[in-house]
């Protein structure tokens, strides 16, 4: 995919993931990849960005005597989501748009 | 490598950033080595994986907007050694310019007082001894020096001001070539 293009879903995507329920790196990890191919060092600028944001919120919990960072998603971060699908639908109308008019179909 | 070995490369090349988040990043891997080792894979494999530590950092660094390679101790002593070098032959040229300058003000004082000093000697001598061809001739010959003192005072000062603003330039200069060659 094209990386500008990718760029604009990831944070997204990593949005999508944490709606579900507040989640860790390695599990996020796991549970966007059927959704799109990210990285573990792609992924940590995200968190930290979408945390500055006010998307996520982070906090610590206990597991197996070490600490878990654990990210969950704000109400802003929701909108966020809500905002990107409004768009896709933008984005859908001028791809069928563009896709009538390929001379070659 | 191994996991101890991968994050210490991983902080160092996050120097440039605060202390805290420095460590928040190590945190955020080290916990992914953890939570990898317990679903059973090798600290090594879990290294490879993740790829090469300094392509990981760079990745913050893009994310906090900070230069890598801006302050590695290497170029903070050849910026230094560049400041030293690059001012000796500047303060050479200064040193030079600026004698010039005072020379030529010296010698265009030095001009026109050696001739009025001679001139004002030589009416004295004849107010004392009398009138002499001699004495006149050498009141003349002062006069005649202190005119081209005079006379040439503006020229030697406006040359003097030009040699000082000649000055200026070169430290000018060299501040920029310094200042340019440490932002590299």
């Amino acid at each position: 995919m094209d990386t500008q293009l990718k760029k604009g879903l990831l944070d997204v995507c990593v949005l999508s993931v944490l709606r579900r329920e507040a989640s860790y790196g390695y599990k996020i990890v796991n549970d966007i990849a059927p959704m799109i191919e990210i990285s573990e060092s792609t992924l940590y600028p995200i968190l930290k960005r979408l945390e500055a944001a006010g998307m996520v919120t982070t906090c610590t919990r206990e597991h197996n005597g070490r600490l878990r960072r654990y990210y969950a998603i704000t109400r802003k971060g929701e909108e966020r989501i809500d905002e990107f699908l409004q768009d896709m639908q933008e984005f859908a109308r001028i791809c069928e748009i563009i896709r009538s008019e390929d001379p070659h179909d | 490598m191994t996991e101890n070995q991968w994050i210490g490369q991983f902080k160092r090349q996050l120097s440039p950033l605060p202390a805290k988040e420095r460590e928040q990043a190590a945190a955020y891997y080290r916990e992914l080595f953890a939570d990898r080792k317990e679903a059973g894979a090798e600290e090594e494999a879990v290294a490879a994986e993740l790829g090469s530590p300094q392509e990981a950092a760079q990745k913050v660094l893009e994310e906090s907007g900070v230069q890598a390679k801006a302050s590695s101790p290497a170029r903070t002593v050849g910026g230094v050694l560049l400041m030293i070098f690059a001012s000796i032959p500047a303060a050479i040229v200064l040193a030079a310019l600026g004698a010039a300058g005072i020379g030529l003000l010296a010698a265009g004082v030095a001009c026109a007082a050696a001739g009025l000093l001679m001139t004002v000697y030589s009416f004295v001598l004849m107010a004392m001894e009398g009138f002499a061809g001699g004495l006149l001739a050498q009141a003349g010959i002062g006069l005649g020096l202190a005119a081209v003192g005079l006379l040439l005072l503006p020229a030697f000062w406006a040359a003097a001001k030009g040699l000082f603003y000649l000055c200026k330039k070169v430290i000018a200069a060299t501040a920029k070539l310094i200042g340019g060659k440490k932002e590299a």
